[in-house]
């Protein structure tokens, strides 16, 4: 196996996984950065299929904004409710 | 997440769970007769694009695809946008405006003094770029709405330089100029949104102008989520960004 091929199925599973991690996990926050970085590695994805504009597309509005759009959201809906930082959210969850 | 989540999940609900995986399944398996057995479809579309790609007036298959072949696509696209902003506006209520700027420290005042002017840049190349390479329309207009988004952050003060009251119009121009311009197609002896090859490549520039401002402004606009008239006084007003493709 080539090495691209083989960076083609890590790439893969990695998308998977990240998928369900996404899906699975319970603190909102991690859940967003996690979709983050799945945009990122999405797009990677969308590279490797020859499709850079649809690469650029997820890259930027896929990735980037919806991500800035939920990290907003849930600063919304959670830090309204609760009334207490982000930071410090994060920092009980682990 | 695992960890975090077993202590508070109630696990005794998967037996319900099962009629979703099948279904799950039974797509799943559809997708793979889909992929491993093609059909007729198989060939694709793309000898007939190449065909009249010459008549398309750019030189980029997709460029030419979303705003001329399938130009209806992307003009709804266009306004499924702006929709997301009025809706936005609409749920907008102002108990939770304070929560808005937290700490905005000097670095990213200076990372963005570097970022924007490097991302307006970029977004226009983008856009350039896009009649006969990767890019085009909605990559130009998200890189734009990022750097709004940026701004937006610690809303820097050169949200000041964009004119309050050319929000509305800003989000609209996009969007209308595309209508319009399909329209007016028509006059020209077209059909709705079909233009002829001589003006072709010119009406599509300006319309991929058109609607990566209006885009970036519609994203930015659906971060700020906070309509135009309630931010009287502080001069905290949201969108800005693009008024360098102006200059």
């Amino acid at each position: 196996m080539t090495a691209v091929g083989a960076f083609d199925i890590l790439l893969c599973l990695t998308l998977i996984w990240l998928a369900w991690q996404v899906l699975a996990s319970r603190d909102p926050f991690r859940a967003v950065v996690l979709f983050i970085s799945f945009g990122m590695l999405m797009a990677l994805g969308w590279v490797r299929l020859q499709a850079p504009d649809l690469a650029l597309a997820e890259a930027a509005i896929g990735s980037g904004l919806t991500g800035a759009l939920f990290l907003s959201a849930l600063r919304k809906v959670i830090g309204g409710k609760k009334d207490e930082r982000r930071l410090d959210r994060d920092e009980e969850a682990q | 997440m695992t960890k975090v989540g077993k202590e508070r999940t109630p696990h005794n609900r998967g037996w319900q769970r099962l009629p979703i995986m099948a279904l799950l399944l039974l797509f799943l398996a559809a997708l793979a007769r889909a992929y491993l057995f093609p059909g007729a479809s198989a060939a694709g579309l793309a000898a007939r694009v190449d065909a009249s790609l010459a008549a398309g007036g750019v030189g980029s298959r997709v460029t030419a695809v979303l705003l001329n072949f399938r130009a209806y696509d992307t003009l709804l696209e266009c306004f499924v946008l702006l929709l997301g902003v009025m809706v936005v506006w609409s749920l907008w209520r102002p108990d939770g405006a304070e929560s808005r700027e937290p700490a905005a420290g000097a670095i990213l005042a200076s990372l963005e003094r570097l970022l924007v002017p490097l991302m307006i840049m970029v977004g226009s190349y983008l856009l350039w770029a896009g009649s006969d390479r990767a890019g085009g329309a909605f990559q130009a207009g998200a890189i734009l709405g990022g750097a709004g988004v940026l701004l937006l952050l610690d809303s820097s003060p050169l949200l000041k330089v964009f004119p309050k009251r050319g929000l509305v119009p800003g989000l609209c121009l996009g969007p209308l100029f595309f209508l319009s311009a399909s329209i007016a197609a028509m006059a020209w002896g077209g059909n709705f949104l079909e233009y002829r090859s001589p003006e072709a490549a010119l009406i599509i520039i300006a319309l991929e102008g058109a609607a990566a401002f209006s885009i970036g402004l519609c994203l930015a606009a659906l971060f700020g989520g906070r309509p135009p008239e309630r931010e009287a006084g502080d001069g905290r007003d949201r969108p800005s960004r693009d008024r360098g493709e102006f200059r």
